[in-house]
């Protein structure tokens, strides 16, 4: 996914995690396609204080006004292509007809417009989100799902009736002063309340351990193991637009599988194995097999280093 | 005159007396009974009994007589635990992140021996309750920044003013070693800096320092003597060079830390590593030493990829199985709560459960010199005590009762405030 630092990111794609494989063969295509959009903080620059010159947006109203004259141009891009079509097709035909310049800026934006992709949107707090709603109607497009989402559980209602989803941080919070009310219950709460909830990591770390964080949905606002284990498998799937070949072990479905020496939602769990489509991309027992053998090969090395030295020595 | 003097004492008298008698009116026992005790140094306890008097456990076990007029509290079902101590955490000294004006852990310059956090401390910070709702009752909250940071303080998670909340100041002073040179987005790698020239550094500091108290002494003795020009740093030193106060020295690299080895032994201080991310490669020599591990948070990725993936997790158990003395920590203020989860990440790579609870509960109320009064279910200390329905380290776990200095504690936070707020709009 793109960075939060623009307005308008630019399109995502969703990969697996086929370490090692051509990146073509880790694409997945089955999901549907979607742009990136931000508000508030990020594109508005709010934490940025080595800035030589102010960027436009410097506000909310500023980060609105460009995703609104955006999609304007692009109405107009597809009015101007409507028209020159419309003349060519005439059979009164124009002379010299000129097709508009081409604009592959807003082409995704036409895209959007005619439903061929869905927003993800970057947000924090409720107004801002709420906002976005609005301007989705105003142009008519749609809404995959709310990234971060910290006050979602001030808008459930909102976010139930129109259908959005939202993929959020369980309980990492107050870095900002837009997620200074992003509370551990979200997750939950919103769950309870009707929401498709995801929870993801925004990190190379975090990722690391997404499953302890799935896990402390059930201590904040009391989700089930499954409900809580879907906030990271299923639910995402259906986020993405990939639930009929991922995000449960069903017949039929991709084999992606992950196995851990207890119950993933325990804080005592370690992945032993993963396997994409069936093939064994991770095993930690063939991984400490061969640290095993690099330390002895190190060990030999030293060894030998020392009894050279020794040698040096001697014929001193 | 006279008269109206003693109508003032006794009015005065009364006065006091039902101030004392009004403080008094709780009861005097407070008995949590039919629960499973784990203390944590002993063998665990099924359907055992808790009896809290005046801030202490007076008594604990099986078959304890439950005084009349005693609170009791059925905790069946339950699992009564020590509170957790946070061994370096930023929890009143942080609140937002990007907020300048809401931080306050770190001092500019390089050597600041005379900063103390406590100093800073925020008691109605929005992460303390947080903390203590989920079985945190004392944390060592630490200054960051330069070569030395400052001096920590060790507080308990309740109070209204920082005065109520310390309990020993200052715990330890500070000392920053460099980090492992991380690679950036595959670029060229940053030169790795030794520490042995900061070593250096330090030993010429200390030396200055003892030098300076001998002039000290030695002009208060002989008056023909010169006094030495105030030194705000040597002076804040010197608790340091006479071995009074320990130094967290946070050292990382395998040659850096026998390096620091050396130099604590050398300078004869009284040494606690922080962070000791190679340590695992040296694990046998900081055993010798004698010094022990505070670790910093395992939310973070391994510095160097021909480690392994899970060079971080293992190294607690390294360390422990070498016979060294562990701790945890959150190294964080906003998620100072997820302190229990780094002793269990470490768990879950091969670390003894026990131990890893140990390394939250008693490990660090030993190194941070107040483990006979706090640290493990025992009778005769602090009565800060956890009920949880399952695991205190499990994140599912539920902490229904917190009990700091034999008081109930309130679990209300942020969290629950901002969600009742708002589930009013339904």
């Amino acid at each position: 996914m793109h960075g939060s630092g623009n307005p308008i990111g630019g399109e995502n794609i969703v990969l697996k995690m086929k370490w090692g494989k051509a990146l073509e063969e880790m694409i997945v295509h089955e999901a549907y396609r979607t742009l990136k959009f931000a508000l508030g903080e990020n594109p508005k620059q709010a934490n940025r204080f080595t800035m030589t010159a102010p960027r436009y947006p410097q506000s909310r109203m500023g980060v609105n006004a460009i995703i609104r004259r955006e999609f304007l141009k692009a109405k107009d891009y597809m009015e101007q292509w409507d028209r020159y079509f419309k003349a060519k097709k005439s059979k009164k035909s124009v002379k010299n007809l000129i097709a508009p310049r081409k604009d592959l800026r807003l082409e995704a934006l036409v895209d959007m417009i005619r439903g061929k992709m869905a927003a993800r949107c970057h947000t924090y707090r409720a107004d801002e989100t709420l906002e976005f709603i609005k301007l989705s109607k105003e142009f008519g497009f749609k809404i995959a799902c709310f990234e971060h989402a910290s006050e979602a559980f001030k808008i459930a209602k909102e976010l139930v009736g129109e259908n959005i989803g939202i993929s959020i941080f369980l309980d990492n919070w107050a870095y900002k002063v837009e997620a200074s009310e992003g509370i551990a219950y979200n997750a939950a709460y919103c769950t309870k309340n009707g929401v498709l909830v995801s929870i993801n990591s925004d990190s190379s770390e975090r990722i690391r351990r997404l499953f302890n964080d799935a896990a402390k949905a059930m201590k904040y606002g009391d989700l089930s193991k499954e409900e809580a284990l879907k906030l990271i498998t299923i639910n995402p799937a259906i986020q993405l637009g990939v639930e009929k070949i991922a995000g449960s072990l069903e017949v039929e479905k991709h084999g992606d599988i992950a196995i851990f020496n207890e119950h993933p939602l325990s804080a005592y769990t370690r992945c032993d194995m993963t396997i994409i489509e069936g093939e064994v991309y991770f095993d930690r027992a063939q991984y400490l097999k061969e640290r095993e053998e690099m330390e002895k090969k190190k060990k030999e090395k030293e060894k030998k280093k020392e009894i050279k030295k020794k040698k040096v020595g001697g014929k001193k | 005159m006279r008269k109206r003097f003693v109508i003032y004492i006794t009015t005065l008298v009364l006065f006091c007396a039902s101030f004392i008698l009004a403080q008094d009116k709780g009861p005097q026992f407070i008995a949590i009974k039919d629960v499973t005790i784990i203390p944590v140094d002993g063998e665990d306890i099924a359907e055992g009994t808790v009896l809290i008097k005046d801030g202490l456990i007076e008594a604990i076990g099986k078959n304890i007589n439950i005084p009349e007029g005693a609170k009791v509290i059925n905790a069946k079902g339950l699992f009564a635990y020590p509170g957790m101590i946070d061994s370096l955490c930023y929890l009143g000294l942080q609140e937002i992140g990007s907020l300048r004006a809401t931080i306050d852990s770190r001092e500019t310059g390089r050597l600041n021996p005379q900063v103390k956090s406590v100093e800073a401390l925020r008691p109605d910070s929005i992460h303390i309750p947080i903390s203590r709702a989920n079985g945190i009752t004392a944390a060592v909250v630490a200054p960051l920044g330069g070569l030395i940071a400052g001096q920590s303080g060790l507080i308990r998670l309740k109070g209204w003013t920082t005065e109520e909340m310390i309990i020993k100041s200052p715990v330890a002073m500070h000392i920053n070693l460099p980090t492992i040179a991380r690679p950036r987005f595959r670029r060229t790698t940053r030169p790795q800096e030794q520490a042995s020239k900061q070593i250096k550094e330090l030993k010429e500091l200390l030396n200055k320092a003892r030098f300076y108290q001998k002039r000290k002494q030695a002009a208060k003795k002989n008056m023909l003597l010169p006094m030495p020009g105030f030194d705000e740093q040597l002076e804040f030193l010197l608790p340091v060079v006479n071995g009074e106060l320990p130094v967290m020295i946070s050292v990382h690299g395998e040659k850096d830390i026998l390096d620091a080895i050396k130099f604590a032994k050398e300078e004869k201080l009284k040494a606690v590593f922080f962070g000791v991310t190679e340590g695992w490669k040296v694990a046998d020599e900081i055993a010798k030493s004698g010094i022990p591990v505070v670790f910093g948070s395992l939310y973070a990725m391994p510095p160097k990829w021909e480690d392994g993936y899970d060079s971080l997790y293992r190294n607690p158990v390294v360390l422990q199985k070498a016979g060294v003395k562990i701790a945890f920590s959150s190294q964080s203020a906003t998620l100072a709560k997820d302190l229990p989860y780094h002793a269990a990440k470490a768990a879950a790579f091969g670390l003894d459960k026990k131990e890893a609870l140990k390394g939250v509960t008693i490990n660090p109320a030993q190194i941070f010199g107040i483990g006979d009064i706090m640290g493990s279910l025992e009778k005769g200390k602090i009565a800060n005590v956890v009920l949880a329905d399952g695991d205190i380290l499990e994140q599912g776990t539920h902490i229904k009762h917190v009990f700091i200095d034999g008081k109930e504690a309130s679990l209300t936070t942020l969290y629950e405030e901002l969600l009742e707020k708002y589930k009013k709009r339904y």
